[in-house]
Parts: C-alpha cells; structure tokens; sequence
C-alpha cells in the first residue's frame, strides 16, 4: 500500500544500473538474532534494532477489539459477527489471541481471502481478451484449486510445482490439473493465434509465452525476466540467452480447455473412452449391416455414406431420416426441380434440431441462378442466434468461389489456391461438400474431387452443437447477415462424421437420386432397428465424462526446438535455446534442446521449489508480510532484483524466509509466528516522533492504519445487511448480461439478486467487465500482474457508497437488522454500530444518530456509516 | 452498459512525497490549474482523439495514388504486404472521386465534403506505420503504445502526469460510438497498471450518463443532506483521532467533489442548451448524423468545462453487418457509410472550437489503427486487407502547422519513402504539445520505469510551429 508519485518513482531510478548479483539471490540462512530484547519474540527484536537505531520503540499493544477486527479482516476479510465478537471477549483465558488466529485460519473465509491475494499476482482472468474477448466458462478451477490450496496448508514447494506442472503428477489431489491454470491465466489471442498470416501467428504466441515466463519468474522468484526477451537485462544478471532457455522449458505449455484429470486420471478416461469407442464402432457396424442388406435388396446404393438428416426437394420438405420440417421463408418456393430460392430474403430454416453435431459433413447439389452473387449459403448450420456457424458459402471473400463459410472466418479459408472459380454452365448442377473432421480438419469437395487444399484453422478446432441448441438453413448464410443464395437445391444432406473422399466421391456419383427415398428402402422391421441403434448411439453420446471436468489449462503440445530470438523478433531466429533454468540461480538444469514438455516442465518445478533455490522463499516470505502489514519488507515484492527496492530490514526478512523454508513451506505457522509478535499487535495511535522520522511508519513503530481491499469492501457491504451468501467454490457469479456481436460485451447489472451476492472473489473475472464498485476501491485490472495495490481516494468510491445500487440495498439491510434487534433506538443503534464497527457510538454520536434516526429514518444512519471512513478503515 | 466510472479524483493515498508534490502544485494552481507538472511550456491543454476503430484506408481518403488507376488490376509483386488474411489481390484505384480543396491544395477524397473544406487547417501524416496487421494489437499500440493488453492508455498516462484538469467534471472521458462498444470494450480505456483514478470514464449516448451519478429518487435533497452531514461529522471525529492520516481528509474531500459530479455532468451533457445553428451545424437532429454528431458536439462541451482528454469513438466491434471502417469486403460501400455520418460532425466541430477560440490550445486527432491496402483482398475482389506499413492520420490544432503534409508514401500508398512516423514518434509528439517530455513521464511497474512510447519515439518536430 504504497503511495505513487512521479517524483518517488524517479527517485527509485536515479541509481546507475549495475548488473551484479541482486541481494535476493545471495544463499539464504537464518541470520543470528540481534542480542537486544532477547526476552521479546524474534520478529520483534528485529525490528526493535531497527527501531532504537531511529531513536524508535514499538507501540503498545492495541486493545482487544481493535486486535479483534484487525484480526477477522487481515485472516478472512470480514467483520467478526456479534456472536464471534462476544465469543473473543468472553475468553479470556491465556492463549485466546492464539485461539482465535487458529479459528480464523481454518475457517472458509481464510482461503478465500488469501487465495485472492494470489490470484492478483497471478493475473488470474476469466476470459480470453483481445479482440473478441470470450468467456472462459472452465477457468473457475483454477481459483477453488488456490482457495483450497490456502486453506489445506499446502507446503509452499508443492503449491509452486503445481501451477508449473500439476498436469504432470501423479497425484492423490485430482484437482492437480487446475493448478496449471496459473500459466494460462494471461491473455489469448484468437484472432492472431488464428490469423492465415503465419508471422502473425508466430509473435501471437511469442507474446504469449512471454505472458508465461514472466508470470512464472516473477510470482516465485521475484524477478523481472521478461525485460530480457529483446535484449540482456538492464540490472539483473539475466541475459538474452537466458530468457529463451527459460522461454523453451514452457514451450510446450498451450491455453486450452481439457480433462481435470492427472496423468494417471486421462489414462483411466483413455481406458473409458476407448471401451466406448468400442461400443460405438459395434453399433455403427450394426447399423451399417442393416443398411447393406437393405441396400442390396434395394439393389442400389451400395457403397453410398447414410446421412444423419436427407432433403430431397422433389419429394418435399420434410427430411427423410428423422422427420425434421423445413419451412420457406419470403419467396422460397418449391417446384419439381427442387427448393428455389430467388435470394433476397429468401430461405428455408428448420427449428431447434434435438441432435449433437461436432463431426459432421454437409453435402448439396444445387444450380446457381448466376455466377456473380456474393456471400449466400446453399447449406447452413448455425446456432440459433446466428453468431456461430458453418456454411457452404458462395463469393463471399472471392467471387464465384465457394468456401468453408464461419463466424467472424474463425473456420475459414478461401480456397482460391486450388479450388476452381465457378464457371460451369447453369444447366448443370454442382455437387459440393464439406468434411468437418473431429481434429478440426476441414475438407471441401466439389463434383466429388477436393476443391482447394484441406486444412487446419489455427486452434478454433470444431464448432459443436448442443442438442436443441440450433438449427439448419438454406439461403441466408447466418441470421444476423444479409447474404442471400440465389439458386435452386436439389437435395441436401447432414451426416453426423466426416466422410472420406472416397465415399464423398461415391455419393456425387450417385447423384440426388442415387439415395433412393429412404421409406422404401428400408422394412418396418429395418427401420425400427436402425432407431433403436441410433437411440443407442445417443445414449452413449451421453455417457460421455460429464463438462464439470473440463478445466482452463494447460494442455500439453510440443514444444520444438526453440530458438534464442535476436531483439524478440520471431523474424531473427539465432542459436538454439536449450530448455534451462537462469544461470544465476543456484540447483539448476539444463535439457536436451528437444526434451518432451513433460521433461521441461517437471525440472522447471522442482527448480523452482528447490530449498537450494533462495530467492522463491524470500519473494514469498516478503508477500505474507506484505498482505499482513500493508507493504513488504522489500517495497516491490515482484521485483527483488537490484531494479527493485531492497528491503528495510532484510535480517528479518532473511529470518522469515529460513524459517518458512525450514519448516516445510507452511503458511499458517508464519502467519501464526507473525501474528502473535507485538509488531503486529501493537497500537495504530499516531507518535509524534515516529510522525516526524518516519511518516508512513515503515520501520514499524505503530501499526499503520489500512483500509478494506475493494472485495472486502463489498462483501461486508453484504455481510452487515445480512445478505451474504456463503455458498464456496463452483462456476463464478455473473454480474453481468453478456451480448456477442463477433466480440463478446459484458454489461454490468445490478446486483440485486441472491445468486450475485457471493464473496467477491468467486465473481467472473472477466477483463472487459469490471466493477463499478471494485474499481473505485482499487481492485485491479485481472490482465495486470499486480504485486501490492494501490490504495486511491476518489469521488468514484463516494459515488458508488452513496448511490450504487448494492450499497443503497446494504444500507436498508442493515437498517433492518438494527431495527429487528430489540426496543429502543439506542439499542438499535449500537447494534449497528456493532455490526460495522465492532464497538459502541460514544455519547455524542448517538445522540447525532439518534436525531438523524427520527428526521430520516434508520436506513439514513445506516447509510451513514457505510459511507464513513471508519467503516472500511482498519485500525 | 459502461461499467468503467473512474473520473479522476482527489488525490491519493498520500504519503510524504506525494504531499510534497501535491503542495508544489496547488502553490501554482493559481496561475494555471489544469496543468500541475508540464516539463515545458505547454501548447495545448486539452485534446480531444477521434478513434476510427477498422482501419481507414488511406488511399481512399487523405492519400491520393493516380498511380493506382493507370496500373489497376496489375499485380503489385515485389511491393511488402503485412496482411490479416494474406490473400494479396491486385492494385486497385480508389472508387471515390479526388479533388483538390483550399489554399493548400490537398487531395480529398468525395467521401469528406465537409471536411475537405477544413483542410487548410489539419497536418497530416501519411508515413504512419504501425506494429500489427491484427485490429487489436494495433489498436493497443495506437491507445496505448503496446500491442499487448494490460497497458494505460494516453488519456490514463496524461491524468497521471498533469493530475486532475476539473473539480467537477472526469479529467478523462471517452464516449463510445452509439452503435456499440469498440471490441474488448472497456479494455480501449483502462487504466492499465495505473491507479484505477486515472481510467477513463465512458459516458452512454441514451439512459443513464454515468453510472451512480444520480442520488436516487427516493432520497430527498435535504434528507441526503443531512445524512452527508452527519457522515462529515463521524469522518471529522476520526481525522481528530489521527491527524497524521491525511487519507481521511481526503475521502472528506472526495464527498465534497462527488456532490459537485453530480451536477455538473448533467449540465456539460445537456445539448439542449445549445443554440439552433450550433445543432444545425455538427447535424445533431440529422436522422442518419444525430447520432454520431451528439457525441462531437459533448466532446466540445466537455473539454470546455475542463476535461482534459476526450476520446470520442467512430466504429463498433468487428462483425457482420460492419459498424465500423473495416471494408474487408467492399470498400467503396464501407467508407461511404462510416466517412458520411463522420464527416459532418468533425467538420463542425474544428469550425466550432475556432469560432471559440480554443483551436489555439486545443489539439483534435484523427487516429486508426492501421490503413488498408492498396490491393484488393484477393483477386477480383472490391475490398481491401489491413495494411499497418504505411497509413495516415491527421493532426489540428495547437503548435501545429496548419495545412502541412508530413510525410509521403510511394507512388502506390504501400509504404512511406519519406517521413516515416511510428505511433510511438506520435504519442512523444502529443506529450510534447503537452509540455511532456514524453521520457519522463514514467511509471515503476514489473520491474520497468514503463512509457507511453516504451524506449522508442521521436517528436516529429517538422509539424511543430
């Protein structure tokens, strides 16, 4: 909680750089205890050097309910309730204080306010950004996985090793896979990750890696690695080379959403998934039989794929497989050469279709009414707002050239390279098709021969479609375009695979009538069995391991062989970067330059949780000292490099973070050793002389005063009107409505729903959908990496107190609960007072109070408060 | 609909050096309260960007190519594309008509009859590059000087380093195109690493202005005046307790300046006020205009009653039907539409902000994030691709040259043969007319004294007066 200025941030810089070995990477022992105050705990006599060196003391200790709220809000976050503040009091017995921090440390809101300090440093964010972005509905594991990691006391070493590699341990905790969640966290951006443009792909995914490496180096090692990715570091003794070492042992570390499963968790679901593919091919055999014996009798169509849904348009416009009804729309008519759509407004559209597609082949024959139409659909399927589809599209990027057609071209590539313009005679029709594969291959045909190449598009992979969740058309390329086909469809197929060339092949030689109607093909008796193969096969569709599984993480892919860049420049690829830790850290390793991922990121993780490694408990040692005391004892605790502040006290420091280490990585024991000294239990009551020495009272002479962090401000906002709703872990809340137009945009609502009113750490972290209310008290931008928030004044907060909707509903919550207490307004006030403040209004307040109570009513009091400042102050 | 309030406020959390600061600047908010730290002698003190999200094309519309008509159709191999769709097409000439316009003489195309007329008073830049062919990326570095996300933007960093500009009034507004969000949203003006204060804060063209503005209805002006009193009389108490902690003077303070919001963004927003000509003239009951032109003539009221920075936004996100200058598909259709509900409005408002006075300490920007290129978007085709390697924007206003044209690109609009601009020379160049030197106004963030310009920039001193 440090000020920011231009002057004092120039101040910081005026040093020449010098590029030695920074303090925090000097080997780490615990420094002998200063021979002063001997009979004081060891923090305290730390800091009483210190102090006495300034002519300094400590304060006295603070009273009890100011240790009491000072307590609940440093552990959880909240305000003790009435029956935890009489509980404290009550016992007095030695030991109480102790008592409480233990209560406190293992009660649920302990993890939630912890883990969020971690999810600041971790740039934790619930969507994709850039251009477009989307949510990241799986990225929520992520956080439970940090919340509980707080909570169950997670050895330090292991928490590490599990964001880097958690994937990669086999492991009793499934929820290891979440954990990586921490090196995926930062931005994706799909559009350049997605572009035709290679280079732009390239430096897409350079600027992501530099997301991670610099993440990873400075959430545990405190050092500000990314500055060398153009060139050697400015103060630190990171080169270059260094970087892109560091760079290639994450290279094979890719965003992506998959399994929560371990190693040993994806080969039980590999097993599960194999014995289903088994049952599934049985079935696909079975319904293949039928359709034989039917076709032989029929005595055509050997050979010819079986679609999932079949219009041929002369017989009308209900499909022959499953009964779906087209319906014409504005001008479509149909005549005994098929479905005629004159363009303009014209098309032909089926509801909601019950049917899981993601593999799939759509297939048609038709005859344009001219060549030189732009941008109309012969075949479409889309969801049913129109925002995501898949489509045989005619001149839309390039005239008289057909195309794989898709939302915003996320699936798109012309076909211009091979693919012929369309110049054949309007006599005769064209059969085109496209093969969507389940690896994302798309494969586009026409006349049964590949037209253009098949490929790739960058990770967008298969767009799939829930059951009920869309629907097929013909004429308009989406709802929300206004490209329209002008054309006559003979026929028009959807199979639920993708169908290899040869079949595809066979289908456009037999033609729209090589499939005879599918009624006389089969018996009653055929029919009903091939139903009851397709129920089958949808029965294990379902049987599919449930999406509560899926996670935002890493998803493994291969890393190459990477390359130190000249100047960051993807275009200036130079010498081989071995997969390596930074050279001026001790316990190192060094790889193969084509070590697998699983190689790279396991040495990484025990690198970096090596007790050999000094720096990781110093940077976290600082961190724990920073979220108790309002700053660190190095000022910027992402960068204890020589750019950085040292610290003030750094014997201490060094004394934390041996004993942290030492004692197995345990957070709550440092709490619990922090919180019992006298520095952290003594006064805020200003001094005179520490004023004049020592303003802001780094050196510790007083407590320095805080204030809620933004999220605590909320959730006690919530807590003292009674509305707080406990319910932990899970999807986070929305307090947003969300409209796509290609981007995806977050309107913030009102929060005046119990769904919404959670603890503020499970809201959705979206980047573009930020807080009224957060914002004001400081929470940060989820794409910053943030080290220690900034605490600001600003009307924004006033604004927010005085009218927001969740702080006017607090109020008259609040009111409430005072007014239910018990007879009397001096009752119901210090009730109040109780709930916000945890002490009694003197005389003189409650007699203001009780004034403002009779002209304005209780909620005007309640009000009040909320919006003092010792309401969000913490003494 | 805008969730991103953030007017500058009081100062922050104020430790002893920042006091110190604050002390220096109100000792000479006498003379000139809106500028609290210039490093020189300022020539503007307020400006107001115009953001055309999409990309313009600039040989469509500032950069005349003849040279395209006598080779259309030909390929233009051996020339550097940097593409989104890499599908290089063939040279095509501009579908719009070219004319010289005032004492100047410059090239403008049909699509800007109202503003061809102003160009005696605009310096342009046509050897603009940027880094990215991709929208955002590119329209971070034009925002923010990066291509990445999580950056502050020019308005932020300029909140930062003069302070607040008003009392009663955000020092940074940014007024989003009425047809919808940019894409990212919010992201265009955040903050990024700098205290949330310095966000910019988005006003809605309909509904609401600014979110929590209004005290609700059900609460009488007396009676909040009351409970605000008794709210004064609780923090007065505290302050007594602490003298030291001077955050609590200054959350009083923020009470007092959140009163005084309330009523002054509903006036400065009122364009009822405005006379019949003055409406007449930016188009504002113009059926097809209003709602474009609405937004040009706030942004004038705005940095009239002390706003410094007013980011006014001509474009939505990307998609289909297109909403902003993104002519992938047919470009002569395209900038018609975006360059006709433009072009009035802007016009108006450079002829207004004259007949006021303030051109002369005023600077308006006219900013994309890339041009296209001189190209079609494949063979045969009537739009045009992202081309970052050489595009123009334009500049008016204080210390500037009026009528000059910096920079030219080759005979084609591929790339600049003279006077090649980076956005990094333009941001040192805004700061500069700022009284910014634009390697001083830095911020400690991740272990970099970070910039607005990063290690680069250059002011382009040709354009200065």
């Amino acid at each position: 909680m440090f000020a920011y200025s231009i002057v004092a941030i120039t101040l910081l810089f005026d040093a020449e750089p010098a590029v030695s070995l920074p303090w925090s990477l000097a080997p780490l022992t615990a420094p002998p205890l200063p021979a002063i105050a001997s009979q004081q705990h060891p923090i305290d006599q730390f800091v009483i050097r210190t102090l006495k060196a300034r002519g300094l003391n400590l304060s006295a200790e603070a009273d009890r309910i100011t240790l009491l709220r000072r307590a609940h809000l440093d552990l959880t976050g909240m305000l003790p309730t009435l029956a935890e503040r009489e509980a404290f009091l009550a016992d007095t017995a030695p030991g109480a204080w102790e008592r409480l921090i233990d209560r406190l440390m293992a009660s649920p809101g302990y993890g939630e306010r912890w883990g969020r300090h971690w999810l600041d440093v971790a740039r934790f964010a619930e969507s994709q950004g850039y251009e477009r972005d989307k949510p990241r509905d799986e990225a929520w594991p992520y956080r439970d996985w940090v919340i509980s990691a707080f909570q169950s006391d997670m050895p330090y070493g292991d928490f590490v090793k599990r964001q880097v590699a958690g994937d990669l341990i086999p492991s009793s905790q499934g929820g290891d896979v979440a954990a990586t969640g921490f090196l995926v966290a930062g931005p994706y951006d799909e559009a350049g990750n997605g572009a035709n443009n290679a280079i732009l792909r390239l430096k897409a995914r350079e600027d992501e890696l530099e997301d991670m490496v610099g993440t990873t180096a400075q959430a545990f090692l405190g050092l500000t690695v990314h500055c060398a990715r153009c060139h050697d570091h400015k103060f630190d003794p990171i080169s270059l080379a260094d970087y892109h070492r560091l760079k290639a042992t994450l290279a094979g570390a890719r965003h992506g959403v998959r399994a929560r499963e371990t190693v040993d968790g994806l080969a039980q679901r590999e097993k599960r998934s194999r014995e289903r593919q088994g049952r599934r091919e049985a079935l696909l055999a079975e319904k293949s039989r039928i359709e034989r014996v039917a076709f032989a009798r029929a005595n055509t169509g050997m050979g010819l794929p079986m679609p999932r849904m079949r219009w041929h348009f002369s017989r009308g416009l209900r499909d022959e497989v499953t009964g779906v009804e087209l319906s014409m729309k504005a001008g479509a008519t149909l005549s005994a050469s098929g479905l005629n759509l004159p363009g303009s407004g014209a098309l032909a559209e089926t509801g909601p279709v019950s049917l899981a597609l993601a593999e799939k082949t759509l297939e048609v024959w038709t005859l344009p009414a001219n060549l030189d139409q732009r941008g109309g659909s012969v075949l479409t399927v889309e969801s049913l707002n129109g925002g995501s589809f898949d489509a045989i599209v005619f001149g839309e990027l390039e005239p008289r050239a057909w195309m794989p057609g898709s939302d915003g071209f996320l699936r798109t590539r012309p076909q211009l390279e091979l693919g012929a313009k369309e110049e054949s005679s309007l006599l005769k029709s064209v059969h085109l098709a496209i093969a969507y594969s389940a690896d994302g291959t798309i494969a586009m045909y026409r006349d049964g021969v590949p037209y253009g190449k098949s490929y790739r598009p960058g990770s967008n992979g298969l767009a799939r479609r829930e059951s009920g969740a869309w629907r097929v058309m013909l004429g308009l390329r989406h709802h929300g375009s206004t490209g329209y086909y002008s054309g006559t469809v003979l026929e028009a197929r959807v199979y639920d695979r993708a169908l290899p060339p040869q079949e595809i092949n066979a289908s456009w030689r037999g033609g729209p009538d090589g499939l005879p109607p599918l009624g006389q093909i089969f018996s009653a008796e055929e029919m009903k069995q091939r139903q009851s193969v397709q129920e089958s096969l949808a029965r294990l569709e379902m049987e599919k391991d449930p999406p509560a599984n899926l996670v935002y993480a890493v998803v493994q892919g291969d890393p190459g062989v990477q390359k130190v860049l000249h100047r960051g420049d993807v275009d200036k690829p130079r010498a081989d970067a071995v997969p390596a830790s930074l050279s001026c850290i001790p316990a190192g390793f060094s790889l193969a330059v084509d070590a697998p991922d699983a190689a790279r990121r396991m040495a990484l993780a025990n690198w970096l949780s090596s007790n050999d490694n000094p720096v990781v408990w110093r940077v976290m040692a600082n961190r724990v000292w920073q979220w108790h005391f309002g700053s660190g004892l190095a000022l910027t605790p992402s960068d204890v490099g020589n750019a950085g502040e040292k610290p003030e006290n750094p014997e201490l420091l060094d004394h934390l973070a041996a004993r942290f280490r030492d004692g197995g990585g345990r957070l709550k024991d440092l709490h619990r050793y922090i919180m019992v000294s006298r520095a952290y239990k003594q006064s805020s009551a200003p001094v005179a002389r520490g004023l004049e020495v020592d303003a802001r009272a780094r050196l510790l002479w007083r407590r320095p005063p805080g204030r809620m962090d933004a999220e605590d401000v909320r959730d006690n906002l919530l807590q003292v009107a009674g509305l707080l709703e406990r319910k932990a872990g899970g999807p986070s809340y929305q307090p947003f409505i969300i409209s796509t137009f290609n981007s995806t945009f977050y309107h913030e609502k009102a929060e005046d729903v119990p769904e919404l009113w959670r603890r503020s750490v499970y809201r959705m972290q979206v980047r573009s959908a930020r807080s009224n209310l957060l914002d004001a008290f400081d929470c940060p931008d989820p794409s910053v990496r943030t080290a220690a928030r900034a605490v600001t004044t600003t009307p924004a907060q006033a604004l927010a107190l005085m009218n927001g909707v969740l702080a006017r509903r607090c109020a008259s919550g609040l009111a409430s609960r005072a007014e239910a207490s018990g007879a009397g307004i001096d009752t119901k006030l210090r009730h109040l007072w109780l709930l916000t403040l945890c002490r009694e209004p003197d005389a003189e307040t409650l007699q203001k109070a009780r004034a403002l109570a009779e002209s304005d009513g209780l909620s005007a009091v309640a009000w009040s408060v909320i919006n003092s400042a010792a309401f969000t102050r913490i003494d | 609909m805008f969730n991103r309030r953030q007017w500058l406020g009081g100062a922050a959390d104020l430790g002893a050096v920042a006091l110190a600061w604050m002390a220096a600047r109100d000792a000479r908010a006498g003379s000139d309260s809106s500028v609290l730290l210039p490093h020189h002698q300022p020539r503007a003190k307020r400006i107001i960007q115009i953001f055309n999200p999409g990309g313009v094309s600039h040989v469509d519309t500032f950069d005349y190519k003849p040279e395209l008509i006598k080779r259309a159709g030909q390929d233009a191999a051996g020339f550097k594309v940097d593409t989104f769709f890499g599908r290089p097409g063939r040279l095509m000439p501009s579908p719009f008509a070219f004319a010289q316009h005032g004492q100047t003489g410059a090239w403008v195309s049909d699509l800007f009859p109202y503003l061809a007329r102003q160009v005696d008073h605009l310096t342009f830049l046509h050897g603009m590059v940027s880094k990215s062919p991709n929208h955002t990326p590119a329209a971070f570095q034009l925002n923010t000087g990066f291509i990445q996300e999580g950056f502050p933007c020019l308005g932020s960093w300029l909140s930062f380093a003069l302070g607040r500009s008003s009392d009663n009034l955000p020092t940074f507004a940014v007024l989003p195109d009425p047809r919808g969000l940019p894409a990212g949203g919010s992201v265009n003006w955040s903050n990024g690493f700098l205290p949330a204060e310095h966000q910019g804060v988005a006003f809605r063209s309909r509904g609401i202005l600014v979110d929590d503005l209004e005290r609700p209805a059900d609460v009488s002006a007396v009676s909040r005046g009351r409970a605000l009193e008794f709210v004064r009389s609780l923090d007065e108490r505290l302050a007594q307790t602490d003298q030291s902690d001077t955050s609590i003077r200054a959350r009083m303070e923020a009470y007092v300046l959140a009163g005084k919001m309330q009523a002054s963004i509903p006036e400065a927003a009122n364009l009822d006020a405005e006379g019949a000509a003055t409406r007449r003239m930016y188009g504002v009951d113009d059926p097809l205009v209003g709602p474009t032109a609405r937004n040009f003539l706030l942004a004038r009221r705005l940095v009239e009653r002390g706003v410094r920075f007013v980011q006014v936004i001509h474009g939505g996100a990307f998609g289909s039907p297109r909403i902003n200058w993104d002519g992938h598909e047919d470009i002569s259709v395209n900038h018609r539409v975006q360059a006709r509900l433009v072009d009035q409005p802007v016009a108006a408002l450079l002829t207004d902000l004259r007949a006021r006075g303030m051109m002369d300490d005023t600077l308006v920007l006219w900013t994309t994030e890339f041009g296209r290129t001189p190209i079609t978007e494949g063979v045969g085709a009537k739009g045009r691709d992202h081309h970052p390697l050489g595009f123009t924007m334009w500049m008016a206003g204080a210390g500037l040259k009026p009528g000059l044209h910096h920079g030219i690109t080759d005979d084609f609009g591929f790339a600049p043969v003279e006077g090649k601009t980076t956005v990094y020379d333009f941001h040192a160049t805004v700061l500069h007319l700022l009284g910014l030197d634009h390697h001083k106004v830095t911020f400690y963030h991740n272990g970099a004294r970070r910039r607005l310009t990063d290690v680069h920039g250059e002011i382009i001193s040709d354009i200065l007066v």
